[in-house]
């Protein structure tokens, strides 16, 4: 057995599902079942399941952000979370100094670290500083600085020299950039109180950068408000904290100038202002980039290319087909967000990316290039591949064993990571081991004892049906016909659904997830945790407001910004 | 019940094991040198045949043979439902999720340490693990802390951390100054920022408030003169990262090491690998998935993984034994309480009912030793009185705040048999 899923959350947003066992001992003696310590992150912020009901207007366009009475958005994340402060990412610092400096060759520095929730780098209740984190901020802040004065200078010094009006204006302007808004004249002057104790200029910029990395304002986004309307408790983000958070959020960066400038201009509390530079955003290299970060995590395959796997002979599964598999996965999926695409197509989708190292491996196609073009996938004859994000030479090669497919680790991925269901780690004292394979049994026949044994069962019951439908396909994700001189058997079900399915092969599981509102759901979940950094989103109610059936992944993502959680907060616990 | 937990119910050797009734003997080690790993076959490292006098070695656990004269290995302990799954966080802490108060072993240790007056620059270290899996090994405050992961990262923190060499001439006291004014306005705007937070909210900058304290108290303590150059201290292997997770902690162990040679530290624990995804290229283990060792009876695969981590057990051990005493009475490892620790008990079962340790070094005399090592079965005692007994060792005896309370739990004492 193989549990390759990240330990099991029970956040809300996931679907609690029958005749597995409930969870006892699994985590422990938690009686949450918060398996990975989040003791938060089942909705801390007072967000939950159900909540969302539209209690405004059903039209985005009618929305007057001026009017504290209108509730805004359209009936998805209404509830408000808590004021906060999220931490920036270890790839969003360094993206925010490669900006600010307008140089790529920033000094790298592993400075923060990324904790992984929920399959994902982007938590902001677990995102802190701590410990040693002051003094790796500040070394690398000194390195930084030290950098910038070298190679700098000129680009963010308009002026060189000690006097008061010329530090002020570095301060203000330098200081905007890494604030990312204008600063206060309190701030102002601590600034140049730390420039103007140097005995040089050089030395008063190594100062004063130094203090801007590592400052707090520079460190963490502000998701804080002001108050806004008749009531008290309840806060407006900024103009400029919105274009903060549309910007980290959408690209993995700080906002631009544009951005900026309709901050300035009290633009984006305008909520089609707001959804039009989603548009805008989304389609910029950083916002592609950033899809690309979301499919790795939501699939949870960013570590193919390290994963280890025994090699076999006329197999070629080296690096350059590793990335090509992950590329593939990225490019088929921002094609489906980027042409008005639904989770359907992810799918059904029946053409890929494949360059010519990955067309090779499949058997496709062969072509003398290394960029990836669109390509049909057959569904017969020679390199004929199931349909799809699940057909990918990543998803399948990444849910598997060392040395054979993982039926376990391919059905847990999609009822925990495709249908949101919520799957215990297995009982304590139970013996996971399985037997050995005897000469000329299946995989099949040997994971096969999961039904058999009553420990097992009850979640096996839900996972090996959905697994045993990828048994075409070996841990290289290569099909094969026969396993140990058997025909393969790949029948199975579709399972902790509303209505089962039976299935043979993974194209039905394909065509039987492409219909299950339940993946529209789950992904509008996930795609709402990675853009709030906190958990809680109803993936109901955020597809009902983008269109239900019709909900493409662009109109789910737009509804995720246009929701209240984007722009409002309370003061919190 | 698997064979060797009922085995253990009918040890001639748990009548070692009776709750301390004497007044408990305050240890005098100053070292406290952590290995964890996730838990294993119990069968498989079973050391068979065994006595209280006498260590069998399995073939998992042959590579500890040079320590044996030190070493003492239990099993058979039970982490009362804390350490009996995937992420469980009782290993080093002794209690399980029920709780928000966790708190693992090298923190209560480091923080007893600077109740008793030892300042170090760093009052332990955590390192290793893996940075792509959720973290639920070390925890203060119940929150899950993350290890410095990579060699570079702990090479520079710990050694080029608050000590380089500007080469500007700028004097340490001028340097302080200076780090000292920014930190002042970090935290004018930190007191700035938390003001407008929930209580929730403001614990995280609190945090970051802590951080800058305690990195304040070392720029301070360097500015003196103090805080590194110990006796022992010596270059520091090449810190360039490798590929391979197990490697990297091979070299954060001998960092570690060498940071206690240094006086930087007299805590330090590294974690080998991550419960649920360990990639392992290296040939002679592998390669494979430490998890998949487990659970799909890659037996002489999980064999040569324990016996790898063994075997850094030991050169880090020798590492110790080098390095010279501040105090020129004999080697750091005489001074010095290492352990191995596991946040699982039985892996293949998830189970925590079949916790085991090894414990060597000199441990300041602490160690019940034979010349041909020493065995024990737990019976069934819970492991976190193993926990206490490193803090024993470690002149620490009030456990106030660490483990479990549970009477459950059982005894809040060390294990009499550990201790000499």
């Amino acid at each position: 057995m193989n549990h390759k899923g990240r330990i099991l959350i029970a956040w809300a947003g996931m679907f609690a599902v029958s005749g597995c066992y409930s969870g006892i001992n699994s985590f422990g003696d938690d009686p949450n079942g918060l398996g990975d310590g989040l003791s938060g992150a089942d909705g801390g912020e007072g967000e939950g399941e159900g909540e969302g009901e539209t209690d405004g207007s059903d039209d985005p366009n009618s929305d007057d952000p001026n009017d504290p009475n209108d509730p805004g958005g359209v009936g998805a994340c209404n509830d408000v979370g808590a004021r906060m402060l999220r931490r920036l990412t270890s790839g969003q610092m360094r993206r925010t100094l490669q900006s600010i400096f307008a140089d790529e060759a920033v000094p790298d520095g592993q400075v923060l670290t990324d904790p992984v929730v929920h399959g994902f780098k982007v938590d902001a209740r677990e995102a802190v500083i701590r410990d040693l984190g002051a003094q790796q901020v500040m070394q690398y802040a000194e390195t930084v600085a030290a950098w910038a004065v070298d190679q700098k200078l000129g680009q963010i010094a308009p002026c060189q020299s000690m006097d008061a009006a010329c530090q002020e204006q570095i301060v203000r302007e330098l200081g905007a950039k890494f604030h990312r808004e204008p600063l206060s004249d309190t701030m102002v002057t601590a600034y140049q109180g730390l420039m103007a104790g140097q005995e040089t200029f050089e030395e008063g910029m190594r100062q004063l950068v130094s203090a801007f990395v590592q400052s707090p304002y520079f460190l963490y986004r502000r998701e804080l408000g002001e108050p806004s309307g008749d009531d008290p408790d309840r806060f407006q983000l900024t103009d400029y904290e919105l274009a903060s958070n549309l910007s980290y959020s959408l690209t993995g960066g700080p906002p631009d100038e544009t951005l900026l400038e309709l901050a300035a201009q009290g633009s984006l509390r305008d909520q089609d202002e707001l959804v039009a530079q989603v548009a805008r955003l989304v389609q910029s290299d950083d916002g592609q980039h950033s899809l690309e970060e979301f499919i790795y995590s939501w699939l949870e395959i960013e570590d193919l290319p390290s994963r280890v796997k025994v090699e076999v002979p006329g197999v070629n599964f080296d690096e350059d087909v590793r990335h090509a598999m992950l590329t593939e996965t990225s490019m088929l999926f921002r094609h489906v967000f980027n042409t008005g695409g639904t989770t359907k197509d992810l799918m059904l989708a029946d053409f890929s990316f494949l360059n010519q190292s990955l067309g090779q491996f499949y058997k496709i196609w062969e072509a003398d290039t290394e960029d990836h073009q669109s390509t049909p996938i057959p569904d017969s004859g020679e390199g004929a591949r199931a349909p799809g994000l699940l057909g990918h030479g990543s998803v399948l090669a990444r849910h598997s064993l060392v040395d054979n497919s993982s039926p376990v680790a391919r059905g847990v991925m999609v009822q925990r990571r495709i249908l949101c269901n919520d799957l215990p780690e297995p009982p304590s004292d139970v013996d996971t081991n399985l037997e050995p394979i005897s000469e000329g049994a299946t995989n099949r026949e040997r994971y096969e004892q999961h039904s058999t044994d009553p420990n097992c069962a009850g979640c096996h019951a839900l996972i090996d049906p959905v697994g045993f439908t990828f048994e075409h396909y070996d841990q290289f994700g290569l099909w094969r016909d026969e396993e140990s001189g058997q025909p393969v058997d790949a029948s199975g079900a579709l399972v902790g659904v509303e209505e089962s399915v039976d299935l043979d092969g993974l194209d039905s599981l394909a065509e039987a997830l492409a219909e299950e509102p339940r993946v529209q759901e789950c992904f509008a979940h996930f795609m709402s945790y990675y853009t709030y950094g906190v958990d809680g989103c109803s993936g109901e109610s955020l597809v009902d407001a983008a269109g239900g059936e019709q909900a493409t992944l662009m109109s789910t993502l737009e509804t995720i910004v246009r929701s209240q959680h984007f722009r409002e907060r309370v003061m919190g616990e | 019940m698997r064979g060797i937990g009922a085995a253990g119910l009918f040890s001639p050797f748990v009548s070692l094991l009776d709750p301390r009734k004497a007044q408990a003997a305050v240890g005098s080690a100053k070292y406290l040198m952590i290995f964890h790993t996730t838990g294993t076959d119990i069968n498989l490292w079973h050391p068979a045949g065994s006595t209280n006098s006498q260590i069998s070695f399995s073939e998992m656990l042959e590579p500890l043979a040079p320590l044996t004269d030190s070493l003492v290995i239990i099993e058979g302990l039970d982490s009362k439902g804390t350490a009996n799954n995937h992420a469980a966080p009782g290993g080093l802490t002794g209690v399980g999720y029920s709780s928000n108060e966790r708190i693992s072993l090298e923190q209560f240790v480091g923080d007893g340490l600077d109740a008793q007056g030892v300042t170090t620059p760093f009052s332990s270290l955590i390192l290793g693990g893996e940075s792509s899996q959720s973290q639920s090994t070390f925890y203060r405050d119940g929150q899950a802390l993350s290890p410095l992961f990579l060699p570079s990262t702990a090479y520079n923190t710990v050694f080029g951390g608050v000590t380089p060499d500007p080469g500007n001439g700028e004097s340490a006291l001028d340097r302080l100054a200076r780090r000292q004014s920014i930190l002042d306005v970090v935290g004018d705007q930190l007191g700035a920022l938390s003001s407008q937070l929930g209580s929730e909210e403001r614990q995280k900058l609190e945090l970051h408030t802590d951080s800058i304290r305690e990195l304040e108290e070392r720029l301070v303590l360097e500015a003196d003169g103090g805080g590194g150059g110990g006796a022992g201290c010596s270059e520091v292997n090449d810190p360039s990262d490798s590929g391979e997770s197990l490697h990297n902690c091979a070299l954060l162990a001998d960092m570690a090491a060498t940071a206690f040679g240094c006086g930087l530290t007299r805590v330090a624990a590294i974690e080998f690998g991550h419960h649920q995804a360990t990639q392992i290229g290296i040939p002679e283990i592998g390669p494979g998935d430490w998890h998949n060792y487990l659970h799909s009876g890659l037996s002489q695969n999980l064999i040569n993984v324990e016996r790898f981590v063994g075997e850094q057990f030991v050169a880090t051990a020798q590492k110790l034994q080098s390095l010279p005493s501040p105090d020129g009475n004999g080697s750091i490892y005489d001074h010095t309480l290492m352990i191995w620790t596991r946040g699982m008990g039985d892996a293949i079962g998830h189970s925590g009912t079949d916790m085991r340790f090894v414990l060597a070094g000199g441990a300041g005399g602490y160690l019940n030793t034979t010349p041909n090592g020493r065995y024990l079965q737990g019976g069934g005692q819970a492991h976190q009185r193993v926990l206490f007994n490193c803090c024993e060792a470690m002149g620490i005896t009030d456990f106030t705040g660490f483990g479990s309370t549970d009477a459950n739990a059982g005894a809040r004492e060390p294990l009499s048999s550990i201790g000499s």
